[in-house]
């Protein structure tokens, strides 16, 4: 559905947010946008949307190329911005009157929101308070059914019963022929729902892979011991909680949060092991292979295979 | 839904699945919610609910009618028993490391067994 | 409807332009109500009279003024990105602003003017209080050669319109580069060359004698005319044509 190809993107003359940027993206999937402050989120969704002009490069959505703006494309992208521009109707007048640009959209599924986040339809949306907006707009959007939603740090504002009640209807919206594009800081009120996860760097993209590909090539959990092909780790009780390499093929349950810390600490390797799909597991030389197998021969492999025999402080 | 961290979301919710199959909530023959449906319920992406059901499928806890969905097996019982304690089990090296990082023996492990009232045998319900 | 001109969208867009500035036209029409019960409260008669043409100069800088209000959403950083994602081609969105700032808001304001003139004559019965608008629209009064009537193009409306473009100028100068800048700024000096020039000529015209002098006046005036009527035309058209351009440019 989304194609990027040697996408470059600037601001000013010197601050470079994309350069030969290459991505795709698929109907059928709810993304997740993670990456640190200022990297390009919200520029990458406002390129998506037509908001933003590349400087090089394409992207085409559906065939066609957001910056032109066309009618038909518009009608099928919404963009959900952080800081929306409310407006001065309540949430029923806006239905009448900017609900007719979106072919798709449904009143059922509005009334049905509404409910959902307990809003109330007939209240100014400008009058209304922050997360009150927040949640107009989301029912609004999720109710156009385009196929492409892009949200930008949608649960920010928004209070703990809502981010439930948000977690559902995106879960519920989902279809076979719709991407959602969601960024967010946030990842702990989006887990379980994001997948497959993309991190974005400077001038790069470090992960764009499903939670089943990220689960064969990695693995998480709790080690009692360190070592030192762990690409991240944090104090945990039982020793350590660790992001490493997937050497049993055990499948173990992706932290996004951790993840995410690895991926900033190991760029070049992430890279080269999700982008370019080089296969990255460290092998053992032939002559640690000998002595680990003379040493299991004569009775003295007692110990876990770690690099440290002490555990630590 | 609260997920555990040790386990895929996708194992854990076809666990859930064999739990309701074990205490008879989930009888032979009941039709059960829909991907979309069951992922809006867990606020879970509704590829990883697929996958989930796509793992039942294969261990014969559940399978896909055309036109209705996905019902509950006519052996679903068992079959749902063998997964659990298989899976079960895989947690079992875990705990006996554990056991050894705090000098505990067998004998410790069979007098907490025993000690439970009417046992844990699971021969009785 | 996903052809990218068409009409049904582009009256849903013209609905939404009116709901989103309905209280922009309420406060022009009661701000041209009070300026006439002000008049006619206060000065009686003389006080309509005098209103009459308040009322005019009220409607037509109202007029000049607008497109900064009506265009800020189109420039704003958050209220531009709702107008830039409705689903609507940019020529309909472009259109609908036109019509809104050339056609209907002129029409709208010198329509309640004249209707309050009618009151007026109605209450009083006298026929100075009445207005004729679409003087406006027609041709300055020019004391000699009528044949070389150019009519509606030189008409007062387009001094209004061009100086409406120049208003456009100030929105789109700060934001605009260098290159555009220049152009823009060209077009505006020629803009005010062309105002400037007519009040000189309407003044000259009204003031000379008559021989010799008539036929060179006649000449000279004649292309004097015709230039002014290209500044003033030709000029803020082009620069509407640079406002679409910049807007299909525009980066939010």
């Amino acid at each position: 559905m989304i194609e990027i190809k040697n996408l470059s993107f600037r601001y000013g003359k010197h601050q470079t947010v994309f350069e030969q940027l290459n991505m795709e993206m698929k109907a059928g999937y709810i993304y997740g946008l993670l990456g640190e402050n200022g990297v390009g989120k919200t520029t990458l969704l406002r390129l998506l949307a037509g908001l933003r002009i590349p400087a090089e490069g394409s992207i085409r959505i559906l065939g066609q190329e957001p910056r032109l703006r066309t009618a038909s494309l518009l009608s099928e992208i919404y963009y959900l911005p952080e800081v929306i521009d409310p407006a001065a109707l309540s949430l029923n007048e806006y239905v009448k009157l900017y609900a007719p640009f979106y072919p798709h959209f449904n009143h059922e599924q509005l009334a049905h929101y509404v409910s959902e986040f307990g809003l109330n339809p007939t209240k100014k949306i400008s009058q209304s308070s922050h997360g009150q907006q927040k949640k107009a707009m989301m029912s609004f959007a999720l109710a156009c059914n385009t196929k492409l939603l892009l949200l930008d740090e949608p649960t920010n504002g928004m209070d703990i019963p809502s981010k439930g009640i948000f977690r559902r209807l995106i879960a519920q919206a989902a279809s076979d022929d719709k991407c959602f594009v969601i960024s967010t800081h946030q990842v702990r009120d989006l887990e379980n729902l994001i997948d497959p996860i993309v991190i974005l760097e400077h001038n790069q993209v470090l992960l764009n892979n499903s939670i089943e590909d990220i689960s064969r090539k990695l693995w998480f959990g709790i080690r009692p011991q360190k070592s030192d092909k762990d690409l991240y780790r944090e104090n945990a009780i039982g020793g350590y909680a660790v992001v490493g390499f997937n050497e049993s093929g055990e499948e173990t349950r992706v932290n996004i949060e951790m993840l995410f810390n690895a991926a900033i600490q190991n760029k070049d390797l992430f890279k080269r092991m999700f982008i370019n799909g080089e296969d990255l597991e460290p092998k053992r030389s032939f002559a640690d292979e000998m002595a680990q197998r003379i040493k299991g021969d004569a009775g003295l492999d007692e110990k876990p295979r770690t690099n440290d025999n002490q555990p630590d402080e | 839904m609260e997920f555990r961290q040790d386990k895929p979301i996708y194992e854990q919710i076809a666990e859930y699945v064999c739990e309701k199959v074990l205490n008879g909530e989930h009888k032979p023959e009941d039709k059960i919610p829909s991907v979309r449906e069951f992922g809006m319920q867990l606020a879970v992406n509704p590829n990883t609910v697929m996958r989930a059901y796509e793992h039942l499928e294969r261990n014969g806890i559940i399978y896909s009618k055309r036109g209705i969905g996905f019902l509950i097996s006519p052996d679903s019982r068992q079959r749902a028993m063998d997964l659990m304690r298989e899976e079960f089990l895989q947690a079992v090296p875990a705990f006996l490391n554990r056991m050894k990082l705090l000098g505990l023996r067998f004998e410790e492990l069979q007098q907490a067994f025993d000690k439970q009232p009417g046992g844990l045998d699971p021969a009785k319900p | 409807m996903t052809t990218e001109f068409s009409f049904p969208r582009i009256g849903l867009l013209l609905k939404s332009e009116i709901a989103r500035n309905y209280k922009l036209y309420l406060s022009l029409l009661a701000g041209q109500l009070g300026i006439y019960l002000l008049g006619m409260l206060f000065g009686g008669i003389n006080g309509m009279i005098g209103a009459k043409s308040i009322l005019t100069t009220f409607s037509l800088a109202v007029i000049i003024f607008l497109p900064f209000m009506l265009y800020k959403h189109l420039f704003h950083t958050t209220k531009g990105v709702n107008a830039t994602m409705l689903p609507a081609s940019q020529s309909e969105k472009f259109a609908v602003s036109m019509f809104q700032c050339l056609v209907l808001i002129p029409f709208l304001l010198l329509f309640f003017s004249w209707l309050l003139s009618v009151i007026g004559l109605a209450l009083t019965g006298v026929n100075e209080v009445m207005m004729q608008p679409w003087h406006v629209f027609g041709n300055k009064t020019i004391s000699i050669n009528t044949d070389f009537n150019l009519g509606f193009f030189e008409s007062r409306f387009w001094n209004v319109i061009s100086m409406q473009a120049i208003c456009i100028w100030g929105i789109y100068f700060f934001k605009t580069k260098k290159f555009w800048k220049t152009v823009l700024t060209f077009c505006c000096a020629c803009i005010a060359i062309g105002i400037i020039g007519s009040i000189g000529i309407d003044a000259a015209l009204n003031s000379y004698d008559g021989g010799v002098y008539t036929f060179l006046a006649e000449a000279g005036t004649r292309f004097a005319r015709i230039l002014s009527v290209f500044f003033n035309i030709i000029v803020p058209v082009g620069l509407w044509v640079w406002a679409y351009i910049a807007m299909r440019r525009q980066q939010f």
